[in-house]
C-alpha cells in the first residue's frame, strides 16, 4: 500500500541544522529537534518544496516518481521521511 | 586588511595556488559576516568586490520587471558570487546577494584582485579555468534552450522517463528534472503547473502522472 502522506527527504548526514526550513516552511509542519529537523505536523505539509529549494545544505528532497495513469499505486509501503 | 590564510582552504578555486598567492590573497581578503537576510551588494550597482563563502549560503538574485524575485543560485560554502564583474574593470554587480542564514564570507576587492592576477599568473589561470568551465556549461545550454521550448522539453522528459510497475521507483527532484533539461527549478515549477492546467499531467504529492499521453507528444513537438 502505498504511504498516505509522502513527505519531503532530510538527510541528516548533510544537514547543518540551521533551521532554514523550520523558518521558512510556509505550514510550520518542520521543528529542530536535538537530532536535527522533523516533521512535527506531517498534515500541514504541502509538498510545495520551499525547504528544498532553500535548504543550504541541500539536504532536503522532494521527490517524484514519472508515472503513466493507468499504473497501479507503487508498492514498498510507507516512504521514510528522514534518513 | 587581511586574514587568516587558513580560511582560503574552504574555498576550492584557492586550494591548490602555491604559498606566495595564497600568502598574497589572504593580505588583500578581509573576512565579513553577514547575519541573515542581511543584503551584501545590490544588481547594477557599480562591482567593488568579489565573495567566496566560508560559511553559512547566500542567495543570488535578480527582481524581474515585475517585481518579482528570480533567484539565479544560491552559494554554499567554497563557492564564489560577483566574480565575473569583479573582474572587469567598471563592472556592475550582475545581481543582488543576500545572507540566507547568518553566514561567513571572504571578500576581495576588484582592484586587488586584478592585482594579484598581474603578479601571479597561477591565480589568473585559476579563475580563467573556472570561468571556461562556467563559459562550456552556458554554451551547452543555449544549445538546448535554443532548440525547444521548456515546456516542449519537460513534456518529452516526462515521456521518456514515466515508468510502469518498475520497482524501485527512480524519483526526481525539481532541481534533478531542471538539470537534465538546462534551466532552474523555478521554470520546471511553472512548467509542471502549465501542464496541470492544460490537463496533461496530474501532481499527486509525490508522483507526477501523465494523464494524457497524445497531449504530451503534441507538447513535445511544438
Ligand atoms: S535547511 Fe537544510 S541544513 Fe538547515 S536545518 Fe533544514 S535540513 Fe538542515
Ligand atoms: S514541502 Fe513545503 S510545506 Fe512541506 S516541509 Fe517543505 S516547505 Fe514545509
Amino acid at each position: 500500500m502505498r504511504s498516505a502522506l509522502a513527505l519531503p527527504r532530510i538527510d541528516l548526514v548533510l544537514c547543518t541544522r540551521c533551521g532554514v526550513c523550520v523558518s521558512l516552511c510556509p505550514g510550520h509542519a518542520v521543528e529542530m529537534a536535538d537530532e536535527g529537523p522533523h516533521f512535527a505536523r506531517p498534515l500541514d505539509c504541502t509538498y510545495c518544496a520551499e525547504c528544498e529549494a532553500t535548504c543550504p545544505a541541500g539536504a532536503i528532497r522532494c521527490e517524484y516518481a514519472i508515472v503513466w495513469a493507468e499504473d497501479p499505486p507503487s508498492p514498498g509501503g510507507d516512504r521514510c521521511t528522514t534518513s | 586588511m587581511s586574514c587568516d590564510e587558513r580560511l582560503l582552504d574552504r574555498v576550492p578555486l584557492f586550494a591548490g595556488l602555491p604559498a606566495p598567492v595564497r600568502a598574497a590573497l589572504a593580505q588583500v581578503a578581509t573576512e565579513r559576516v553577514s547575519g541573515a537576510g542581511e543584503l551584501i551588494l545590490l544588481g547594477g550597482e557599480p562591482c567593488e568586490a568579489a565573495y567566496f563563502v566560508i560559511e553559512g549560503a547566500v542567495r543570488i538574485f535578480r527582481d524581474s520587471l515585475s517585481g518579482r524575485q528570480q533567484v539565479l543560485t544560491t552559494a554554499v560554502r567554497g563557492t564564489p558570487f560577483n566574480l565575473v564583474p569583479a573582474l572587469r574593470t567598471g563592472g556592475a554587480n550582475h545581481a543582488s546577494a543576500e545572507a540566507v542564514v547568518a553566514s561567513r564570507l571572504l571578500q576581495i576587492s576588484s582592484h586587488d584582485l586584478r592585482r594579484l592576477i598581474r603578479l601571479y599568473p597561477d591565480l589568473g589561470l585559476t579563475l580563467l579555468d573556472d570561468l571556461a568551465g562556467k563559459l562550456d556549461h552556458l554554451t551547452d545550454l543555449v544549445e538546448t534552450i535554443s532548440l525547444r521550448s521548456v515546456r516542449g522539453r519537460l513534456a518529452r522528459f516526462l515521456l521518456d522517463n514515466a515508468e510502469k510497475d518498475q520497482v524501485p521507483r527512480r524519483v526526481w527532484t525539481q532541481d534533478e528534472i531542471a538539470a537534465r533539461l538546462g534551466t532552474v527549478r523555478d521554470v520546471i515549477g511553472r512548467g509542471l503547473r502549465a501542464l496541470v492546467d492544460a490537463g496533461l499531467i496530474q501532481l499527486d504529492r509525490e508522483r507526477i502522472i501523465v494523464v494524457d499521453r497524445e497531449g504530451l507528444v503534441a507538447e513535445s513537438n511544438l
